[in-house]
């Protein structure tokens, strides 16, 4: 019975202690546990370069816009001459497109200047006989011995020799003409350079037909040496936005890549904001005021054309602190 | 003195095992109930812990992190148009499907971070490299979500390892990386992947953003800077701290929410107050039986010259004697239910210091409140009439 | 009035005391006019039948008990005018108690039992500890003083409770009945015993009791009867039971 009760009583005793002890240990684990807090995520995201700036984000352009280069007319391309990333010179040609039904026209043009040319000679020797056969009648005379009609018809014949050769060269010069356009034709079907720049994308091969498509054009021909940023910003912080305001990019995913931007122009048309994400999901939901910056391009690290980036606007706050 | 009230006390072991019992029921339903009922509120801001971002941005009238009100992709340029903001990114929180192996389906909850500066994601890894989030279709998951997508839950070698793949909505995950990470109040494990791929994995919706997560620059508190936010861009900001007072924190925020829209904290408080009055039922009626057991000695002991506060001491002291030690076994045994429940991640746990504080204040007013009942007795007790045996 | 013991002084001086219970029609009137004084050194047993008001009076004169009308002098205390604490005090410093039942708390040995009165006036527990396995030996359970109450005999309680009474050398000792609760021959021990160790020239003991067969251990006898004492026998010398000798009042 003492047993029991000392059992009892130390034991509850000893027992307490140990949940005392046991929750202070829990409440330990439980802190343990616990999560680090808040902290600056493992690559620190652009630092504002600007006290009060409008973010935005863009998409890199080459400068003064992409030529989408088209074809004189659909056809065949029998060769391509340049390469993606190729600098060109205006006039340079880019591709030719099939010219044999051209060339196949301009043989037998040919063979018809030849024959005009023949038909002079003929016609000159024509008229070199008749023009003789007249002077040995001039040259009698006896007037009794030749008959004044018999003259008269000699005349008319050299005559109508003389306007068979005029014919003749006419013939000619028209053969040769012809030859002239059907040259002109097949050097159109050589596309050229409009301008100097870089082919930024080749869409053509030889041997595959080439149509007229504005949407998918053959080549895309642009100045990727200066770039261009085409930055969005969402319509409530339109107001903030003034030409000339300074601006800095970053590039996306890499925030460590970052160049100063040159004001160029603002867009003066408000427009739907088409997701730069590039899902099938675009959300239009939102309109954007478009900014467009230069940028000379750097060397290192390469920035390539259609690459976002997080742009920062230097502008004043509209909303005044409190 | 003390010792002499601590021997009557200790002396009936009957009467002592039960007020020892009572208190202890009342410790154990009281700090038990109410630390499953804190760590039931501390899962509904899982995704407050588990994205440790100082500043959550959300659609003005959200109260809860559980259910955002999406927003439109540029207004995480507008938050970060604010003065005081140093950086905004991004965040996709959702609950989404997964298909295992075997075709059966789970529910994760899909965290979508910003691939570049990964803000908002996990804290600790536990295996694999974060950075592999960029590699194509890869996902980090926690480590439920390892036992939880499992095929076979029960077997340990069917754990789900860096490499293996599933299905998110019938996109492909591959798991690159294994973090720690608080359970959701869901159930679901979480899954980490970059905000535009968890649009990927999401079926399209008009507006997709769930939340803009910020911090403020250098020198400004965060206080401070979610409420330019909300200045500036007309949108909600909440700070992310702890559950307090504080109303602009999330936490907080979301905790009330559940308080005030579900039956939770009714069924749980209920539970407590149930305990108390257990405790003070057990514990007053046997400490007055025992009081009245005790009435003849304690008449003799004030008939020949003890004072009443002594006398009065002495049941003071009896009382907070058994609720120390009736406290410290109703610890023994919520630590007992604690470990389990750390140990296996459930049922939810979490204690914060004042539920014991608390606890051990409602037991000895508990205490105090049967001491004060014999009290009352003793005093109407004449010592005279310990002559009228 | 003789003096039973050359240097003996009142201790108890009672002077019309009255006490009443109930209100009206039901008023009880339980002590009328009571005169009595007790001296030290003597041993007075107040005697009568059930409802006669002895145990009030003894009450009144243990200060347990608050009177309606008269004075109770206890060495030199007007106990009517001290206040409740200063009764209470004056209570654990100058009175003894035995009660009928022996009242000893059964969860503790009885040593610490008997060292009560000495912790409730505040001596450390260590000395106290010691003065009552003294007093303990005093009364012959001094190599016991371990044992719980309920493992001794009735007698052996009652001897712990007189130990309990002597242990703070009180110069009063009211005692209710003592041997109610006893065979004859234990209360004729227990009396026995309790004569040699409480009898002393600086103390009055007051026993309260309908057991004639102890009267014979008393100094005085007061007689009371319906609130009244009606008569006080003086007993020069006192005797062991077979030897008592009835006196008339002198």
């Amino acid at each position: 019975m003492i047993l029991i009760t000392k059992l009892v009583r130390y034991g509850s005793i000893a027992a307490a202690i140990v949940g005392f002890y046991a929750i202070f240990m829990i409440s330990r684990t439980q802190a343990a546990r616990q999560l680090p807090t808040s902290s600056d995520p493992p690559i620190i995201p652009p630092q504002k370069p600007y006290v009060e700036a409008v973010a935005a984000t863009g998409i890199l352009e080459a400068l003064s816009e992409n030529v989408a280069i088209g074809m004189p007319s659909p056809g065949l391309v029998s060769s391509v001459w340049v390469k993606v990333n190729d600098l060109v010179k205006k006039d340079q040609p880019l591709l030719a497109l099939d010219n044999r039904d051209l060339l196949a026209e301009q043989l037998s043009t040919r063979a018809q200047h030849e024959i005009a040319r023949a038909q002079i000679t003929v016609s000159e020797a024509q008229l070199a006989k008749l023009t003789s056969q007249l002077a040995r009648l001039t040259a009698v005379a006896d007037s009794r011995a030749v008959s004044l009609d018999d003259l008269e018809n000699r005349k008319q014949d050299v005559a109508i020799s003389q306007a068979q050769l005029v014919s003749a060269k006419a013939q000619l010069a028209a053969t040769e003409s012809s030859l002239k356009r059907i040259d002109l034709l097949i050097d159109r079907l050589t596309v050229r350079a409009p301008r100097d720049g870089s082919i930024i994308q080749v869409n053509v091969r030889s041997g595959e037909y080439a149509a007229n498509t504005p949407k998918n054009p053959a080549m895309i021909l642009g100045d990727i040496d200066k770039l261009q940023v085409r930055a969005d910003i969402d319509e409530q912080n339109a107001s903030r936005i003034r030409p000339g305001q300074a601006a800095h990019g970053y590039l996306k995913g890499d925030p460590t890549v970052t160049f100063p931007l040159e004001f160029i122009r603002v867009e003066p048309y408000v427009i739907p904001k088409t997701s730069l994400t590039g899902s099938s999901t675009e959300r239009v939901d939102t309109r954007v005021l478009q900014v467009i910056y230069s940028l000379t391009r750097p060397s290192d690290p390469p920035l390539y054309v259609g690459q976002q980036v997080d742009v920062f606007i230097e502008a004043p706050d509209h909303h005044p602190k409190p | 003195m003390t010792g002499l009230a601590l021997k009557m006390l200790f002396g009936d072991t009957a009467k002592y095992v039960m007020l020892i019992a009572g208190l202890f029921f009342a410790t154990f339903l009281i700090v038990q109930q109410a630390s499953v009922f804190c760590g039931l509120m501390l899962w509904t801001t899982a995704t407050l812990k588990n994205v440790a971002a100082p500043i959550f941005v959300v659609e003005e009238r959200v109260e809860q992190i559980n259910e955002t009100n999406p927003m439109r992709d540029t207004d995480v340029d507008r938050v970060r148009s604010v003065s005081s903001v140093r950086w905004a990114m991004p965040l996709y929180s959702g609950i989404q499907r997964v298909r295992l192996s075997d075709g059966s389906f789970k529910t994760v909850q899909l965290v979508g971070i910003d691939a570049a500066s990964l803000a908002g994601a996990p804290g600790r890894m536990v295996e694999g490299r974060l950075e592999d989030l960029r590699l194509p279709n890869t996902v980090v998951i926690d480590q439920l979500a390892t036992t939880r997508l499992a095929s076979n839950p029960k077997d340990p070698s069917t754990k789900i390892k860096i490499g293996d793949r599933f299905e998110i909505n019938d996109v492909e995950a591959r798991v690159v990386g294994i973090c720690e990470a608080m359970r959701s109040f869901t159930g679901g494990p979480y899954v980490w992947t970059t905000y535009e791929r968890a649009l990927q994995y999401t079926p399209p919706s008009r507006k997709m953003l769930s939340a803009v997560i910020a911090a403020p620059v250098k020198g400004m508190s965060v206080e401070e800077a979610a409420a330019d936010i909300e200045r500036t861009t007309g949108l909600r900001a909440y700070v992310n701290h702890t559950f307090g007072k504080d109303t602009k924190d999330f936490n907080t925020s979301t905790v009330w929410w559940y308080i005030r829209n579900t039956g939770i904290p009714i069924s749980f408080g209920t539970t407590v107050i149930i305990g108390f009055i257990v405790g003070v039922a057990i514990a007053c009626q046997t400490f007055y039986a025992f009081v009245l057991d005790n009435l003849k000695h304690l008449g003799a002991l004030k008939a020949m010259g003890m004072s009443n506060v002594k006398l009065s001491m002495m049941l003071l002291v009896q009382a907070f004697t058994i609720g120390i030690i009736g406290f410290g076994l109703g610890l023994l045994a919520t630590s007992g239910f604690a470990m389990g429940a750390l140990k296996n991640g459930q049922p939810p746990f979490f204690m914060p210091w004042q539920i014991p504080v608390c606890a051990f204040v409602a037991v000895q007013l508990i205490c105090m409140l049967a001491a004060l009942l014999g009290i009352i007795r003793l005093s109407l007790y004449e010592p005279a009439m310990v002559f009228r045996a | 009035m003789p003096d039973p013991v050359p240097s003996s002084r009142i201790i108890v001086d009672v002077r019309n005391v009255e006490k009443s219970f109930g209100d009206g029609d039901n008023r009880i009137h339980v002590l009328k006019k009571i005169m009595l004084q007790a001296y030290s050194g003597e041993i007075m047993m107040l005697v009568g039948p059930s409802g006669c008001g002895k145990t009030t009076l003894l009450s009144a004169i243990a200060g347990t008990l608050r009177v309606d009308g008269g004075g109770i002098n206890v060495l030199e205390n007007q106990l009517n005018e001290m206040s409740g604490s200063a009764l209470t005090r004056f209570r654990s410093r100058s009175i003894g108690f035995i009660f009928q039942q022996f009242n000893l708390i059964p969860t503790i040995n009885i040593a610490e039992n008997v060292s009560i009165p000495l912790m409730i006036q505040g001596v450390s527990s260590s000395k106290a500890l010691q003065r009552s396995k003294d007093a303990l030996e005093r009364v012959g359970l001094g190599n016991r003083w371990k044992e719980r109450p309920n493992k001794l005999s009735g007698g052996e309680q009652q001897r712990v409770a007189i130990a309990r009474a002597l242990v703070h050398e009180p110069p009063l000792v009211i005692c209710d009945e003592p041997t109610a609760a006893l065979d004859a021959r234990n209360g004729e021990i227990v009396l026995d015993l309790f004569r040699q160790v409480a009898r002393s020239p600086d103390r009055a003991v007051i026993i309260v009791t309908h057991d004639s067969r102890i009267f014979s251990y008393a100094d005085r006898i007061a007689r009371m009867d319906d609130g009244e004492i009606v008569e006080v026998h003086e007993q020069s010398q006192p005797t062991p039971p077979h030897f008592v000798h009835e006196h008339a009042h002198g």
